[in-house]
């Protein structure tokens, strides 16, 4: 952190003001590290995602704490939290929630239950293991914050994530996610395998004693200030430019990219870095801010051509050299 | 915000300094090379020295100020110095609270305060380096030197050049007079002359337009010479045809036909004058030549200024029989080549050899050969062959009374319109040697000396060429002939 503090200027209708809101930031990072050891990038990412209201694809292999992470996050943002377990079995109406007749005095009538997506964080577990019809039922969702069944649109809680995990190796019996789906996703976090330290301090955690558990330090309505608050950091017009040509250079002659980024990415881009730099308590975008967010926002956009796949080129490796 | 202005402005104008001294010298290090590049074509090349001076210094001239506009087209602005500042670990705090410079919302102000602290706190940070491409730099220098040098090194190509150079200022001044004469005597009113004449006019405003056209196409020396040497031949035909119009012609007539003469006669006299300038040497070869043979040859000092108004024909003729007045005491007949011969012709006595006539003559013995013009002449006789070698040795303007044993060619020519029987023989050496089987006053025809006929020959030879007479394949083995008899 650069420690540096800023005079008590609060937004309107802010409860807050940028020194304490940046404070806050620092106490949700402190308490989310009581309770998940290392993956410090995955949570600053996973963070930014939050603050300026993104879903987020994580990939790893089993056991890494991607679930731990995602319940912690929403216990330190005292935010409510619904876990679906994606399965090829598994229907829209399952998560959206659907008309159930009820009987009463008046005689009967549909009412509706709500799915398990009305949350303010919502696991989709291995959401590569529903079918593409029960995935494309989260679009609504995560684009637009709704949900429509039959004639009636229901508005989902505000602030509202999707936080989906995906195995990367076990491909039998998924189904890839589509693009556009994949394009709703801010960020695509590659959850890492801790090193032995941290898994030392890992199995310490889980199986030693005097655990703390994470405290909630910040409001889902004080996230939402926060949100605001990020949105007006100015951006100076060459920092823009790089991101705006790290999209471009997507689309430019590349034999290992079959499809470039959407202008998504480029939006995505600048929103997360204007969380990275609010975060490093600054009040700009930097250079390093765009450099930092860039591969987790473009590396699930970017389709690789057959070369990459067949030379064993992975996205982040491109997105490198662009 | 007013100490970022200032800093960035501080930072701005160092940059640019940097980058007008780096746009200078590499401009300046391209006008050297390309200079440097003109300078060693030259070398291979044969262009006149001035143009490749000139050549060579204008783009190191103009890459100075070709570098300073790049300088200033390359110059950056307050935005660039901004981002130049935030490289030094300002994290774009500097760009962005420039940027935002005209907004008053609160983040912006704690942005663009929080920029200043910082740059007030790590602006010693901030340091513009000064940039000198010392490497161009040198290049520029040493590429210079070599050019000086190459320029100043001696190369046939140079001297090419030189010579190109001096036979086009040569011939665009024999242009001038020859364009003088034609006007002279297109003035000649032509209402009192005859067919005849007018066409014989007429030929001799075609024979010098012909040179005028051989004037302009002289590429080298040796051409302008050649040109020359017709052109000069031209000129005494011309005098003496203009001479020979004038008899029975109104005065108005006769006076343009003289006026038109006296251009000729002047032009051929100014001609020998820079000849003998120009070669002051051969003035002085002229002089040794005659003084290596013989102690009267002395005198002859004098003869080799004959020797270069011997460059016409006629008049060579008349130096070498000026040698003959003293050698033969002729008297009158020094004073005429044909009577000098005559004379000895006449004396039937001795030999005419230069150095002996005299004697000889004196004596009354002999055969009655008359070389009398002997060597004493031969630097006219070289003279003769209209270079500036006048009076320089060889004499090719002996001339050597009939000898019965020699043999005899005889040649008629039309070209003066008047017959005319030339005797003689062509040597290896240069001497014409001809002779007459009938000496004395009523000997027939009349004496030409060799390097006329071979002047006229060549004339009508590359008149031949201009006009397509002869398959064009051949223009090369006559003028190479003709070249050759020259030497």
């Amino acid at each position: 952190m650069a420690g540096i503090t800023f005079d008590a200027i609060k937004m309107e209708d802010s409860t807050v003001d940028y020194n304490q809101a940046i404070g806050v930031i620092n106490q949700v990072r402190t308490e989310i590290h009581k309770e998940i050891i290392g993956q410090e990038k995955t949570v600053e990412s996973l963070l930014m995602a939050l603050l300026t209201g993104g879903n987020v694809l994580l990939e790893g292999m089993p056991g890494l704490g991607k679930t731990r992470l995602v319940q912690t996050i929403s216990h330190v943002f005292e935010m409510s939290f619904k876990r679906i377990q994606f399965t090829p079995d598994l229907m829209p109406a399952d998560i959206t929630g659907t008309n159930i007749m009820v009987r009463n005095e008046q005689g009967s009538s549909f009412k509706f239950e709500a799915g398990p997506i009305f949350a303010n964080v919502v696991l989709a577990d291995e959401i590569n293991r529903a079918t593409p019809k029960t995935q494309s039922a989260l679009l609504e969702a995560m684009q637009e914050h709704t949900v429509t069944v039959g004639d009636v649109t229901y508005a989902l809680p505000d602030p509202f994530f999707v936080i989906a995990t995906q195995n990367p190796i076990e491909q039998e019996g998924t189904y890839p996610l589509p693009e556009a789906q994949l394009d709703r996703f801010a960020m695509k976090l590659l959850v890492e395998y801790p090193t032995k330290e941290e898994l030392a301090a890992i199995v310490n955690l889980t199986e030693g004693f005097g655990v703390q558990p994470a405290q909630p330090v910040i409001t889902p309505q004080l996230l939402v200030e926060i949100r605001q608050m990020i949105q007006q950091i100015p951006i100076a017009e060459p920092v823009m430019d790089r991101a705006l040509t790290l999209v471009m250079n997507t689309h430019a002659e590349n034999k290992y990219i079959r499809e470039g980024a959407s202008p998504r990415a480029a939006q995505y881009i600048v929103r997360c870095a204007k969380a990275r730099s609010f975060m490093m308590g600054r009040l700009n975008v930097a250079f390093e801010d765009i450099d930092y967010v860039a591969p987790a926002v473009l590396r699930h956009r970017i389709i690789t051509s057959f070369d990459a796949v067949a030379e064993g080129v992975t996205p982040d490796q491109i997105i490198a050299q662009l | 915000m007013k100490f970022i202005y200032q800093f960035i402005d501080k930072i701005r104008i160092k940059l640019n300094r940097n980058i007008m001294r780096k746009s200078v010298v590499a401009s300046l290090m391209v006008g050297v090379l390309l200079g440097l590049l003109v300078v060693t074509i030259s070398l291979f090349v044969p262009i006149y020295e001035r143009a490749v001076l000139i050549a060579a210094i204008i783009p190191p001239v103009l890459s100075v100020p070709v570098g300073i506009f790049m300088g200033i087209r390359k110059r950056v602005d307050d935005k660039f110095a901004a981002v130049y500042i935030d490289s030094f670990g300002f994290k774009e705090k500097i760009i962005t609270a420039l940027e935002n410079e005209k907004y008053k919302d609160p983040v912006i102000l704690m942005q663009r305060e929080d920029a200043e602290a910082h740059l007030r706190a790590e602006g010693f940070k901030v340091q513009v380096k000064y940039e000198m491409p010392w490497l161009k730099l040198g290049i520029c220098f040493v590429a210079a030197i070599l050019a000086v040098f190459l320029f100043l090194l001696p190369t046939n190509a140079k001297k090419v050049a030189a010579d190109k150079r001096e036979a086009k200022v040569e011939a665009k001044q024999a242009e001038e007079e020859v364009k003088e004469m034609l006007e002279a005597l297109e003035e000649i009113d032509q209402s009192e002359l005859s067919e005849a004449e007018l066409a014989e006019l007429q030929q001799m405003m075609e024979s010098l337009e012909m040179s005028q056209q051989d004037f302009e196409q002289a590429s080298s020396m040796e051409d302008f010479e050649k040109a020359k040497n017709k052109y000069d031949y031209k000129l005494g035909e011309a005098s003496e045809k203009l001479n020979s119009l004038a008899s029975g012609k109104s005065e108005n007539v006769q006076k343009q036909l003289k006026s038109a003469e006296e251009i000729a006669n002047n032009q051929n006299e100014t001609q020998k004058q820079m000849a003998s300038n120009q070669n002051g040497e051969q003035g002085q070869n002229g002089q040794n030549g005659q003084q290596g043979q013989s102690g009267e040859q002395g005198q002859n000092g004098e003869q080799g200024q004959n020797g270069e108004q011997g460059q016409s024909g006629e008049q060579g003729q008349n130096g070498e029989q000026g040698q003959n007045g003293q050698q033969g005491q002729n008297g009158e007949q020094g004073q005429s080549g044909e009577q000098g011969q005559s004379g000895e012709g006449q004396s039937g006595e001795g030999e005419g050899k230069g150095q002996s006539g005299e004697g000889q003559g004196q004596s009354g013995e002999g055969e009655g050969q008359g070389q009398g013009q002997g060597e004493g002449q031969s630097g006219e006789g070289e003279s003769q062959s209209g270079q500036s070698e006048s009076g320089g040795g060889g004499g090719s303007g002996q001339s050597q009374d009939g000898n019965s044993s020699m043999t005899s060619m005889e040649h008629n020519h039309d070209y003066v319109s008047v017959n005319q029987n030339i005797s003689g023989e062509y040597s290896e050496n240069s001497t014409s040697q001809y002779s007459h089987e009938q000496n004395g006053l009523t000997w027939e025809g009349t004496q030409v000396p060799y390097n006329t006929v071979v002047n006229e020959y060549s004339e009508q030879a590359y008149d031949g060429i201009d006009k397509g007479k002869y398959p064009g394949t051949m223009s090369d083995v006559i003028k190479q002939y003709f070249s050759g008899l020259s030497e």
